[in-house]
């Protein structure tokens, strides 16, 4: 009788044991489902609809309407500063270590420099009264600054108008370096420094206040040709749609006239195949878009400023070509930033960003001028 | 002593009983657990492929008529650092050859010290059964 007593005892105990195992192991199972993410899918729920992509807009040919030389003319006199000067912004201190941005005075004031900083690599501009000379893409290097405007711009633009474009508005595709604050920005804010410029420029200033310290989809850091056209790149900021592109949300949003094209730094494989996207989309939308060539060569070979060129020839719009704007500069107006070492020398110096600005600013003007 | 004996004895049996009872039950869950649709397996796959940088494995993974928008979302990445936080994908609807796939958590795409993230709560996968290979042919 104690023998079974001892046996059923342990017993008990055992049942008990046994339970809070399986319990355990129960436990367990669970959990592994649960992380398994799994949902019980339902053979014949149905689809919801998902959009189709936006097709394709056509390219818009150059009919060849002549230039508005006379006003071209005057405006390309009145941004040319009498003594040849290019104000840049004065700096605190020179740049003593590489990689480090000096910082701006807190109240920029405007210092010529020589004229051989702005000299472009060719020899100035020639505005015909018909098209401008045809300049070979594959010689880049020799084209001017300052761009000349194909007649194709003045018809884009006036076609822009007539779908409700707005003459007062520009926008920029770019990354980090097209920032308001780092870019053109200062002339929407410093009231000083836009009364300084010459009366070409400060006449550009009036015209687009509202566009040139305004933050938009279309820039931002790292933004490469792709991101633009990817439309979850603005977040859903700007009060941007879903499946809206960058693009197109600032389209709808400011209605630009023209667009800056300041894109490269930041590129994939497929570059040439976005710009021609974009080139699309804005030129369907009677957009003037202006290329724009760039300081760095990160890609080693220097193909994306031919690539600029090439669309520039092939689409029969204006290229501002801001590489040879630096040429004189040390280390081409770049240096590598702390903290982004991983991106290279891709980084405008003080004085790169100040001819940046200018002659960007330049270039709105006189294709603004040939094609009102 | 013949009390300790049979206590012994009495233990050992239901510590067997427990294990083979415990196994049991774990081998059961296990089986019958409702598993990760190939859809949605399908979907993470390729966002993985996505931030990883592997445009091989990310086109492998797509419809031929969707791959365009998915290289342009590649791209889009292609200087910025990206990883994924929290994603788990599941079907929310299916026919048998297509499903509709939604995703749970975000890409974090890093450039110097800025974060971006972009939420995938938002997005549906259409995957479709090629052969015996589930793609992802549309977002």
């Amino acid at each position: 009788m104690a023998g079974m007593r001892a046996i059923n005892r342990p017993g008990r105990r055992g049942w008990l044991t046994c339970l809070a195992l399986a319990c355990l192991s129960i436990f367990l199972s669970a959990c592994r489902v649960v992380s398994a993410g799994a949902v019980q899918v339902a053979s014949n729920a149905t689809l919801p609809a998902i959009g189709n992509p936006p097709s394709q807009d056509s390219l818009l040919k150059p009919t060849g309407i002549p230039t508005n030389t006379a006003a071209y003319d005057a405006v390309r006199r009145e941004i040319t500063p009498s003594s040849a000067a290019f104000p840049t912004l004065v700096m605190e201190s020179a740049p003593a270590v590489r990689g480090q941005r000096p910082r701006l005075s807190p109240s920029p004031t405007l210092t010529p420099t020589s004229a051989s900083t702005l000299k472009p690599a060719s020899p100035s501009p020639v505005f015909p009264a018909a098209e401008p000379a045809r300049l070979s893409p594959e010689d880049w290097k020799l084209w001017p600054v300052i761009p000349q405007v194909p007649s194709n711009a003045r018809r884009l633009y006036q076609q822009g108008l007539a779908l409700g474009n707005d003459p007062h508005a520009f926008s920029v595709l770019g990354d980090c370096q097209s920032l308001p604050d780092i870019f053109m920005g200062i002339y929407g804010t410093d009231a000083s420094l836009a009364a300084g410029l010459p009366l070409g420029l400060q006449a550009v200033v009036a015209n687009f206040t509202g566009s040139f310290n305004r933050d938009s989809p279309t820039v931002k850091s790292g933004a490469t040709a792709g991101a633009i056209l990817w439309d979850a790149w603005h977040e859903n900021k700007y009060t941007c749609q879903t499946g809206e592109t960058p693009l197109d949300c600032e389209l709808r949003l400011h209605k630009p006239s023209i667009v800056i094209i300041n894109l490269g730094t930041h590129y994939e494989t497929r570059n040439i195949l976005y710009l021609r996207k974009i080139l699309d989309r804005l030129t369907a939308q009677g957009v003037v878009p202006i290329l724009a060539t760039k300081a760095d060569n990160r890609e080693l070979d220097e193909r994306l400023n031919l690539e600029m060129a090439l669309l520039a020839d092939e689409y029969q719009v204006p290229l501002w070509n801001f590489w040879a704007a630096v040429t004189d500069l040390p280390d081409h107006g770049l240096f590598v930033k702390k903290g982004y070492e991983i991106q290279g020398e891709i980084y405008l110096s003080e004085e790169g960003l100040a001819r940046h600005r200018y002659t960007a600013l330049q270039a709105l003007a006189v294709v603004w001028a040939a094609v009102r | 002593m013949l009390k300790a004996q049979v206590s012994q004895a009495g233990w050992g049996e239901f510590a067997i009983l427990c294990i083979a009872t415990s196994l049991l039950l774990a081998g059961l869950l296990y089986a019958c657990r409702p598993s990760t649709h190939p859809a949605a397996a399908a979907v993470e796959a390729y966002l993985r492929a996505l931030v990883n940088k592997d445009e091989t494995r990310m086109t492998s993974l797509t419809c031929k008529a969707f791959e365009a928008e998915a290289l342009l979302e590649y791209d889009a990445f292609s200087l910025v650092a990206t990883r994924l936080e929290g994603l788990r994908c599941q079907v929310q609807g299916s026919s048998g050859s297509a499903a509709n796939v939604t995703c749970q958590g975000k890409i974090v795409a890093t450039y110097g010290a800025e974060n971006q993230q972009f939420d995938l709560s938002g997005r549906i996968y259409r995957v479709e059964k090629e052969g015996s290979d589930w793609l992802v042919c549309g977002q």
